[in-house]
């Protein structure tokens, strides 16, 4: 299919995900509730430590509410690229709708990655909240290297989108999601930063945080929304990202390939 | 003939066999057809479940044949019913010849696409009813379905907004347009399934029992509408499974019957009667009909099949050349009896699955199970 069809399938799921979540009138009223209350509980704990108290948030202006904004921020994204497109696969899967998709001129991939775009829109407009509730509450934006933090955004999310590929390849061969997938995020917030900075963890385990690609991610966002780093000072964190995505994305399209051929010839694609 | 033109002869025989095996082997139709369908040997397995202990031994079961070699084709404009019972495995036939599910072996081609080459061509060509009528989003309206399912087809805007009107209004769900498909009956899905499935006008539908949730009224609108419009009108062919003797017989140009993956036999519902050798017969009712009239009766014909119900004794009379209609109401009345009713009946298709279950040697449970 042409990039145009491509667009126009993309556009059409995100139409459909729109009219369904817009048929849950409670939705909107706790996505704002959610955004609010975590603000707010950061900006007590920012209270609480104080600003400029502690040399482990020099290098990002010395407060914590931002630090932690840009943290909760990114770990919504880093949670959904790891869960939504096995989630809405299964979901796909037990409504029953999959097989009826398919019957459709749009591949199987196409469907997949379409069908995890709302998920991504709706943790862009909450990531966008928590900003934005972050700059009323005195989060300084104004010398932000926006283009940096863009890229490093992007990488950063392309590692977990690769993850969250497997995890749908997962969910295609055996059925049900990786139930250690709820472990690995919570493995992956203590460990990368996503509450505090890793100086911060045991010296033994801090090893841990250069293996995973949202520590880089976190850093260089830190780095170029609260410092306005430019992109020199970026790249120690880029390169490592960029890596991880050369060899995550193929891989993850590769064991997706595979797992939808096992299913299609086993004839279990549909079921759950 | 010389001996050299034999040698050639020979030649080109292996030629063309070699061609015919490499076609299957690949998958390639190189003899132009006029058929919309063509199955040839197609077979499906599925590997069957090992329990735990299986698991642990390392031991294997045999797989399982779901479709078992079966040879099919399909003119433009016809209307083919695919009967057999729960677990035949007319429903994975029907998901291969969609290229949903790859063969195992064999080959397959519609509308000129091969089902496992050119699966997502048959996909996008085809127009498949399912079963299942979750296939919904739920929450959306029935418009709001159509319209998604319109856009995936390629037809956006205006083109799908009329396409979905014109099919809404076809099948006479215009006034629950706007409700949510939570809201419909099985039957209003079951015919909203068949206006999605209709959407870009395929040249070919594949209906899973298309009338299984609906009443007696709804499914004869079905049916006018497919017959009357779709097929007689647009040329659409048609292959569907049933459950449904009556409907088989009605409905179809052609009927198939599949039985454990093996499709026993295929043709029109006149044609298969007449294969095995099904002739009208005769019901006839008397009264008063004493037991040594009956005796005579019987030495007329031995092959009088007998029913008494509440003092009337019933007849069914397959006419004979040495016994007509005529010489048989005759004889009742000569012997006193009184003649109250006499009833034409056509040979069913449940009298030809049964004939056809014998003859492909199955045993007498397994006939009744097709028969049923």
């Amino acid at each position: 299919m042409s990039l145009a069809g491509n667009i126009r399938i993309s556009w059409a799921f995100l139409k459909r995900d729109l009219a369904i979540e817009l048929t849950y009138r409670a939705w909107f009223l706790m996505q704002v509730g959610q955004v609010l209350f975590a603000v707010i509980f950061f900006a007590i704990i920012s209270r609480l430590v104080g600003e400029h108290s502690s040399p482990y948030l020099q290098a990002y202006g010395g407060a914590y509410l931002p630090f932690a904004i840009v943290g909760i921020a990114f770990a919504g994204f880093m949670n959904n690229g790891l869960t939504c497109f096995g989630d809405t696969l299964r979901e796909a899967q037990l409504a029953g709708t999959l097989e009826a998709t398919l019957m459709t001129p749009v591949s199987l991939p196409a469907l997949v990655l379409s069908s995890g775009l709302w998920m991504h829109v709706q943790t862009t407009l909450r990531g966008l909240g928590y900003l934005g509730m972050g700059v009323l509450l005195g989060m300084n934006l104004q010398g932000a290297n926006l283009p940096g933090a863009i890229l490093t955004f992007i990488l950063g999310i392309l590692a977990f989108d690769g993850l969250g590929i497997i995890g749908a390849a997962v969910v295609m061969v055996t059925k049900r999601g990786l139930p250690m997938m709820a472990l690995f995020s919570a493995g992956v917030s203590l460990f990368s930063g996503v509450f505090f900075p890793v100086n911060l963890l045991p010296p033994q385990v801090q090893w841990l945080a250069a293996l995973l690609p949202s520590t880089y991610a976190l850093e260089g966002l830190r780095l170029a929304l609260l410092s306005g780093a430019g992109m020199q000072a970026l790249l120690p964190h880029l390169v490592p990202l960029a890596l991880f995505d050369l060899v995550m994305v193929p891989l993850s399209l590769f064991i997706f390939h595979r797992a939808t051929k096992r299913a299609m010839v086993n004839g279990s694609l549909v079921h759950y | 003939m010389s001996g050299v033109s034999l040698l050639l002869l020979r030649f080109s025989g292996l030629i063309v066999k070699f061609i015919l095996d490499l076609q299957k082997k690949l998958g390639l139709s190189l003899l132009k057809t006029t058929a919309i369908l063509h199955a040839e040997q197609l077979t499906k397995r599925f590997s069957s479940r090992r329990g735990w202990r299986g698991w642990l031994r390392g031991s294997s079961k045999a797989p399982l044949t779901v479709v078992d070699a079966v040879d099919l084709t399909l003119q433009r404009g016809e209307i083919f019913g695919l009967m057999g019972l729960n677990g035949a495995g007319k429903t994975t036939l029907v998901r291969m010849l969609c290229g949903l599910l790859p063969p195992n072996a064999g080959c397959a081609t519609v509308l000129g696409f091969d089902v496992v080459r050119q699966a997502s061509a048959v996909r996008a060509a085809v127009g498949l009813l399912s079963g299942d009528d979750r296939s919904f989003y739920w929450r959306l309206t029935a418009r709001q379905n159509l319209l998604f399912f319109a856009e995936l087809y390629g037809l956006t805007g205006e083109a799908g907004r009329r396409r979905s009107q014109e099919l809404l209004a076809l099948f006479e769900l215009g006034p629950v347009a706007h409700c949510p498909v939570s809201q419909l009956s099985s039957g209003m899905r079951q015919r909203l399934s068949l206006a999605r499935a209709l959407l870009h006008s395929p040249k070919i539908l594949f209906l899973d029992e298309p009338t299984r949730a609906l009443d007696v009224q709804a499914a004869e609108m079905i049916w006018r509408i497919l017959k009357d419009q779709l097929v007689a009108q647009r040329g659409m062919t048609i292959f569907f499974t049933t459950h449904q003797v009556h409907e088989a017989e009605q409905m179809c140009h052609r009927v198939g019957i599949l039985h454990q993956g093996r499709l026993l036999a295929a043709g029109d519902p006149a044609e298969l009667k007449g294969r095995f050798g099904l002739q009208p017969r005769y019901r006839v009712e008397l009264q008063g009909l004493t037991p040594e009239a009956a005796q005579e009766l019987n030495r007329l014909s031995p092959a009088l099949v007998w029913e008494e119900v509440q003092g009337t004794t019933i007849l069914e009379f397959e006419p004979q050349p040495q016994l007509t209609l005529d010489e048989l109401l005759r004889r009742c009345h000569d012997l006193g009896a009184q003649i109250a009713a006499v009833e034409y009946k056509l040979p069913s298709m449940a009298e030809v699955l049964r004939q056809v279950a014998a003859a492909s040697g199955l045993p007498a449970s397994a006939r009744d199970e097709v028969c049923h």
